[in-house]
């Protein structure tokens, strides 16, 4: 069979990184990438293996070879200059898995180490000029070879249960070699080994979460000794590499941990977004740390973080600070036990007595404006005082006496105009602030539920919204009393902070949780986003930055790339911070702390942006142009936009937008084009999933100057409103019927939804209108689709029964519990893709493949007097191309091609003889992306095929269609 | 998620639970069993991996119990009166158990006992473990050998696929040194990447050969098994020869579609009426007479290795300015600098910072009463912190009650909050009952409202009050659902909604000096 499909792009897990002077090389399925480690720039891409992942890289930079390898694959290359070119090699086939390889003897031979522990020793040729086995010959999971000449290799082998056996080939009986030393300290596989010749180090990590380190001690007998042992992961531990001066482990967990030689724990960085760690490299002369992921991110950060800490304990007159703000200079206003209104100049280590005020003296609020330059210092009792940042100072501008019912507890400024003050009785106040002047703008009242404690507000379109204790929400206008109110919008701990940006309003919580709300016309506030961090308690926002707590620790959260940029001990939520710029102020221990972060340090630099974290369940394209809009979901319920640009000689992948509000794992996508102009189209984009949740947005794509602006804007949503979590949406299917847009959303527990799409009030919005449910059987509904057939619309739904259900439309449209027309058995059991072809007026081909590895191709015609009835003309059926579930299919003119979870992807020809179907396999191809979920599949006379699962790969074919 | 949740989602499962099962894959080996009558006959069998027992508890039933076992859904709902009696029956009128039936369990951990079953803890990738096997059979060969194990995977399917082959290799290795001609062996596989390669492998030394997937295996489960009957080597094999490390690699793929391929048959379980596996089945199954109770796991999991992570101190990291820093602030490149680290400090802190017991989420209550008997050995402040974190993770209002009727200093008031803490935390976590947790956050929730006033009056414990656990548990993550649902019925209407809008920033439209500050 000849070669027809090529490999365009992959956008998977990075499994190996070689760091050599200045350049990145990184295993992306079978392909190397070439980055420049200073300016993260993509160089090159060179094709190693089809279909498998590259496990390492070695290099010999002598003779200018890298030895590459994959599972039981490798190839000795050699390349040119600064990795310019790289040789075309054929690939040699080893008898084992090789786990680790090393060049030996001045780079003369290749040493590599399988996971049946034994040792190879290999020519340039690659031929197999020895071979040494351990007597130990358990299953290796991990394995690494130490040092670079015959005399001196040892083994280090990692086993299933927890054990690393040390072995030296050079020692040996009849090429049997016996343990040397057992280690002795993990419980569980050994998931990696790393070994550091000059320090003679050696870090081990492991399923049961701990790595160790181990050190060769002793004079005389040199044995290596556990030098410590570390729990930093939540999670299984995958990777682990020993520098001069520190450790690094990374894991499952996303957590990568930097430690020192003792065991203390100096860094904690999750740079990919929650997907594991897979491989590691180090550039030691910048000192960069670079990261591979699951989510198929690449980056590299600085080990060293430049964070300046300070500590100031002693103020004027032996006062104790009761509150500090940041203001816009940098300097610090703090608010004294003694109360006392003091300045920090922190660039002259100076203190400035602004103010006191003996009334302040048992209790004070020191709020500072958004703009850091508006000052309100508020008593218990109603006094009031405003200043104004003046040249790194502080300048009082006026004074207010409010004459309290009852204590004042909280006071927060909405902008730099107008500020809120509220008091234990639920009476609240807003203020007009001045120049020299405060006036009482309006008085509201909170309502009672059960307590009355506002914990944050804003300014939203003329409206005042505020968050309190209990979690729940409440829009004012100029009445005294809530015209909304939302409830349980946090959980537990209340609203912490709520900000109006642009046309929403953000609201964090101290549940993980940040919410983005549209007010409605009605002044209801409808969710449009919710966003579950991986820390409970959320601060505040800067920029696009969201300070929180975890337990002791400040993060610093990057909310676009979804990352944790810093975790920094500070002993946790304090009772007074702040945080604006680059800096983080803190009381602790009655000392002022100040940290000052380097914040372009602390940003990783992406070689690759990230993808989805876990499989892609789903995917639809759409090509415009010279483009290919991606729209993807998955396992870690983020919805991606991504494009594919077709015009750019090297394709690439390139973000548009990220979606993060499904609650479950996306499972379907559907999408109807509503409006076409000369420039722009309009789609509606459905996706579903886990707990039948369905959202609906808006893509509008504008095509200017050759370039595509997009935007995409949440519509409507669907969620089923019962306690039933646990049913899915497995398959969608839009249509448009009789001018009419429909949604069929078929779910796991056998029940189909149908929705109808009309426009809303307001005549750019489309609504989600619920229709009706319907049965198919008890059985978990796996695909859905309509087809029109000798004019008459039919609905085709697929379950794990393996048949191929038919519905007439209008028994679905007018019957309150339709039943189908008719059914044609196709599989044994689940049928897991299809592809639909129309022949004539009354037939059709239907393509399908599903859990039974079967391939089955079914030519079915429609009964001409009762076009419900259908009859299978013909099959063609093939059980052994793929060996495992096959999870995509497409049928065009003359061809049909299928990919399975085997990863195969294979094309076959199709023709019909006198109602007889002929199909012939025609080629295949292996794509690097395991799990694969399925393919989305274009024909322009050539195919384009993307295929997803663990990642997503585009393969392109040679132009067949033609001959 | 609610006890009843995973029953809802996987049938299975619930009815493995129902039933006595130790795990839902016994259905399996029975579904196996009614499309190709493997247990026909059978005296003496052979499960490999067997933990935690649940083919091993078939094998039992089936073989040395005599039971008769029926899966389709016809047991449930048309004769569900008498169903849950079967096994009383047994226990009643005590069937005589099959003593001819040997049954052999090897696996490398131990596992609760089974009536006629020989368990034995070995390796199966080592040719004496057959020997041990064949030694309980007095000499004589087994008529079955199944294996439904399964590697520690590492998520990387490639690595895992191959090493389910090896370990599929080493059963097979077993099978054919203790079975039988014509004995059947049935074995699990990873149906992915070129397995068809190793399949084919058994049709040298099996006359049928078939891949099954029994439908109680989900959809999307890339699991099958390997059901190979007629166990006929070919002459002069000898198995004790035969290399558990059988070559699985990849090869020529052209053989795979060549005119001249074998395919072997791949089945699934024929029978349409039994549960599907994919399903979401209402808790209470149409035609079932009795009404649905919730049943705990038969057979709880054994130990992970993981288990004593919570007991271990989360470490934090060291603050910026200590001097273990500098490691990181210049580029490591001196290599004389390492040799002298590698004398230093020899295996010192091996358990790190063990004094500084932090608060976790998964904590017990072992550990709570731990650290409040530490607590009151100490005056440690940091002791202190822990705890307050410690019960606050759990969510007990104790220390709410303890400041309000101590309202001293922790440093004054150590021994009193303590022994109130203690009284209260048993009683609490004793009863987890909703109506008092919801007091619990209220009551919570007001200290927390006193400390963000900043009136400065809050003592140490209010602080800590206010520090969260490291994760959030599983309340917070419900009562965040519940309010999607209220909002369900909302009406939308255009709206940006992504993250970018994060970056537009406020405004500010006071009469500052600079106008072109940010928020």
């Amino acid at each position: 069979m000849e070669p027809i499909f090529t490999s365009k792009l992959i956008q998977a897990c990075i499994t190996s990184i070689k760091v050599v002077d200045n350049y990145v090389l990184a295993g992306i399925g079978g392909n190397i990438n070439i980055y420049n480690v200073v300016s993260a720039t993509f160089l090159r891409r060179f094709k190693i293996f089809e279909g498998s992942k590259i496990h390492g890289i070695e290099l010999n930079p002598v003779d200018q070879q890298l030895f590459i390898y994959s599972g039981q694959k490798m190839k000795l290359v050699r390349y040119e200059g600064e990795y310019e070119k790289f040789s075309r090699e054929p690939s040699f086939l080893a008898d084992d898995w090789i786990l680790a390889a090393k060049f030996i003897d001045n780079y003369s031979r290749i040493a590599t180490i399988t996971m049946n522990n034994l040792l190879q020793i290999r020519n340039t040729s690659l031929e197999v000029t020895e071979q040494y086995t351990c007597n130990e010959r358990s299953m290796l999971y991990s394995a690494c070879i130490g040092f670079n000449t015959w005399d001196e290799i040892i083994v280090f082998a990692g086993t299933a249960f927890g054990n690393i056996f040390i072995w030296k080939p050079s020692i040996s009986t009849d090429k049997q070699c016996a343990v040397q030393e057992t280690l002795k300290g993990h419980k569980s596989v050994i998931l990696s080994i790393d070994f550091n010749e000059d320090l003679k180090m050696m870090c081990s990590t492991s399923d049961d979460r701990s790595s160790i380190l181990w050190a060769q001690e002793g004079i005389k007998h040199k044995k290596f000794e556990k030098k410590c042992k570390v729990y930093g992961h939540q999670a299984r531990v995958f990777c682990c590499k020993v520098m001069s001066n520190f450790f690094v482990s990374a894991g499952e967990d996303s957590v990568l941990n930097i430690w020192n030689f003792d065991g203390s724990l100096l860094r904690m960085v999750e740079p990919h977004q929650g997907g594991a760690i897979r491989s590691l490299g180090y550039h030691e002369e910048r000192n960069y740390i670079i990261s591979g992921g699951e989510d198929g991110s690449l980056t590299s950060f600085s080990a060293f973080t430049s964070v300046e800490s300070k500590k100031v304990d002693i103020m004027p007159k032996m006062e104790v600070p009761r509150q500090v703000i940041l203001l816009s200079s940098g300097n610090i206003a703090v608010v004294s036990e003694g109360g006392y209104l003091l300045c920090y100049i922190c660039s002259e280590n100076r203190w400035v007595t602004i103010d006191h005020h003996k009334e302040l003296e048992q209790c004070s609020l020191l709020e500072v404006s958004p703009c850091r330059k508006c000052v309100a210092l508020i008593g218990f009792h109603g006094e009031m005082y405003f200043y104004k940042e003046l040249r790194g100072t502080l300048l009082k501008k006026c004074y207010y006496k409010l004459e309290t019912q009852s204590k004042i507890a909280g006071a927060h400024w909405l902008n730099c105009k107008n500020f809120l003050t509220y008091e234990n009785e639920g009476r609240l106040f807003t203020w007009d602030v001045q120049k020299n002047s405060v006036e009482i703008k309006y008085q509201y009242t909170l309502p009672w539920n059960g307590e009355r404690r506002l914990t944050s507000a804003c300014l939203h379109k003329e409206c005042l919204v505020i968050g309190d204790r209990k979690g729940h929400l409440h829009v004012y206008n100029k009445k005294e009393f809530p015209i909304r109110s939302m409830m349980k919008v946090h959980t537990s701990q209340g609203v912490s902070k709520l900000y109006s940006i642009s046309n929403v309003v953000i609201s964090l919580g101290r549940d993980s949780l940040l919410k983005m709300h549209r007010l409605e016309k009605d002044l209801r506030l409808t969710p449009v986003s919710a966003d579950k961090l991986p820390f409970t308690w959320l601060g505040s926002l800067y920029k696009n930055y969201l300070v929180g707590f975890s337990g002791e620790n400040l993060i610093l959260w990057d909310i676009k790339v979804r990352r944790t940029l810093l975790k920094s001990s500070c002993g946790g939520g304090h009772r007074s911070w702040d945080f604006s710029e680059n800096t983080f102020i803190y009381l602790k221990s009655k000392a002022i702390n100040i940290k000052h972060f380097d914040l372009p340090a602390i940003l990783p630099l992406d070689f690759i942006s990230g993808y989805h974290v876990k499989e892609i369940n789903c995917l639809k394209a759409i090509r415009i142009g010279g483009y290919y809009i991606l729209i993807s979901g998955g396992e870690d319920t983020v919805l991606r936009l991504k494009k594919v640009d077709l015009t750019k000689e090297r394709v690439e992948l390139t973000s548009i937008k990220k979606f993060k509000s499904h609650l479950s794992s996306i499972k379907a996508i559907g999408f109807h084009k509503v409006e076409e102009s000369d420039n722009k189209i309009t789609y509606l984009i459905f996706y579903g999933g886990g707990r039948e949740q369905i959202l609906m947005y808006k893509l509008i794509i504008s095509v200017e100057n050759s370039s595509l602006e997009i935007s995409c804007l949440e519509q409507d949503s669907y969620y089923n409103n019962s306690n039933d979590v646990e049913t899915r949406i497995m398959d969608m299917n839009v249509v448009e019927y009789n001018k009419r847009i429909l949604l069929f959303a078929a779910c796991s527990n056998g029940n189909i939804h149908l929705f109808k799409i009309v426009k809303g009030e307001n005549p750019d919005e489309f609504v989600l209108k619920f229709m009706k449910t319907f049965q198919y059987k008890l059985r978990c509904l796996l695909k859905i689709t309509s087809l029109f057939v000798s004019n008459m619309k039919m609905l085709l739904t697929m379950a794990t029964d393996g048949m191929l259900v038919f519905w007439n439309f209008s028994e679905v449209l007018n019957n309150d519990s339709p039943t189908y027309s008719d059914a044609v058995p196709a599989h044994q059991s689940g049928i897991n893709s299809y592809s639909i072809k129309a022949i004539s007026d009354t037939q059709i081909l239907i393509l399908s493949g599903g859990d039974d590895n079967a391939v089955v191709l079914n030519l079915i015609e429609f009964s001409s007097t009762d076009s419900t009835k259908v009859s299978v003309v013909d099959t063609f059926k093939d059980v052994g191309v793929h060996c495992a579930l096959i999870s995509g299919a497409f049928i065009c003119d003359k061809f049909f091609v299928t990919t399975a979870i085997d990863q195969r992807v294979l094309l076959f020809s199709w023709e019909i003889i006198e109602d007889k179907l002929k199909c012939r396999c025609l080629s295949m191809f292996h794509t690097a992306i395991a799990d694969v979920q399925g393919m989305e599949c274009f024909n322009n006379g050539r195919l384009d095929i993307f295929v997803y699962g663990n990642g997503l790969e585009y393969i392109t074919s040679r132009r067949i269609l033609s001959g | 998620m609610g006890k009843g949740s995973k029953d809802k989602r996987d049938i299975y499962y619930r009815k493995a639970k129902e039933h006595g099962w130790r795990a839902r894959s016994a259905y399996k080996l029975l579904q196996i069993d009614e499309k190709y009558d493997i247990l026909e006959g059978v005296n003496k069998a052979v499960d490999l991996c067997a933990a935690p027992g649940s083919w091993s508890q078939v094998l039992s039933r089936r073989l040395y119990l005599n039971e008769k076992i029926t899966i389709s859904p016809r047991y449930d709902l048309d004769e569900n009166n008498e169903s849950p009696k079967d096994d009383e029956i047994e226990e009643e009128e005590s069937i005589e158990p099959n003593e001819n039936v040997k049954i052999v369990a090897v696996d490398l951990q131990p596992m609760a006992p089974l009536p006629g079953v020989i368990q034995l803890q070995g390796d199966i990738t080592k040719l004496s473990t057959a020997q041990e096997i064949i030694k309980h059979f007095e000499g004589g060969l087994a008529d079955l050998v199944v294996c439904d194990g399964a590697p520690d995977v590492t998520g990387l399917h490639c690595i895992d696929i191959y090493i389910q082959g090896q370990l599929i290799l080493a059963a097979l290795h077993i099978a054919c040194n203790v079975l039988l001609k014509g004995g059947t062996f049935v074995t699990k596989i990873f149906r992915g990447k070129d397995n068809d390669l190793l399949h084919n492998q058994f049709l040298t030394i099996f006359k049928e050969v078939y891949v099954f997937k029994p439908s109680s295996s989900r959809n999307s489960s890339i699991e099958a098994f390997i059901v190979a009957k007629n166990y006929s080597p070919p002459d002069g094999f000898d198995p004790t020869l035969m290399t558990p490390f059988l070559n699985v690699g990849e090869r020529n793929f052209d053989q795979l579609t060549g005119i001249n391929r074998i395919i072997i048959p791949f089945m699934v379980c024929g029978d349409m009426s039994v549960y599907d596996s994919d399903v979401t089945y209402p808790l209470q199954l149409a035609g079932e007479a009795e009404p649905y109770i919730y049943h705990e796991p038969v057979q709880k999991p054994i130990d992970p290795p993981y288990a004593n992570l919570k007991n271990m101190p989360q470490p934090k990291p060291v603050s910026e300015d200590s001097p273990e820093m500098e490691v990181l602030a210049k580029p490591s490149t001196s290599k004389s600098v390492g040799d002298e680290d590698a004398q230093h400090h020899p295996s010192k802190n091996e358990s790190p910072a063990e004094s500084h017991l932090m608060a976790d989420a998964n904590a017990t209550n072992e550990d709570l009463l731990s650290l409040l008997v530490q607590s009151l050995k100490t005056d440690d402040p940091s002791v202190q912190d822990s705890l307050a974190n410690l019960l606050n993770t759990l969510g007990i209002s104790a220390i709410e009650k303890i400041s309000k009727e101590t309202e001293t200093t922790v440093s004054s008031g150590n021994h009193q909050t303590l022994e109130v803490s203690q009284e209260i935390q048993v009683h609490e976590i004793g009863s987890s009952v909703p109506s008092e947790s919801v007091e619990v956050t209220m009551v919570i929730d007001q200290e927390q409202t006193r400390n963000s006033q900043i009136i400065g009056q809050g003592n140490a414990f209010a602080e800590n009050v206010q520090l969260e656990g490291q994760e959030a548990n599983q309340d917070t993550l419900q009562q965040s659902d519940n309010f999607v649902i209220n909002w369900v019925k909302y009406e939308r209407g255009t709206c940006t909604c992504s993250m970018d809008a994060i970056s537009h920033e406020g405004e500010c439209d006071s009469d500052c000096d600079d106008e072109s500050h940010n928020m």
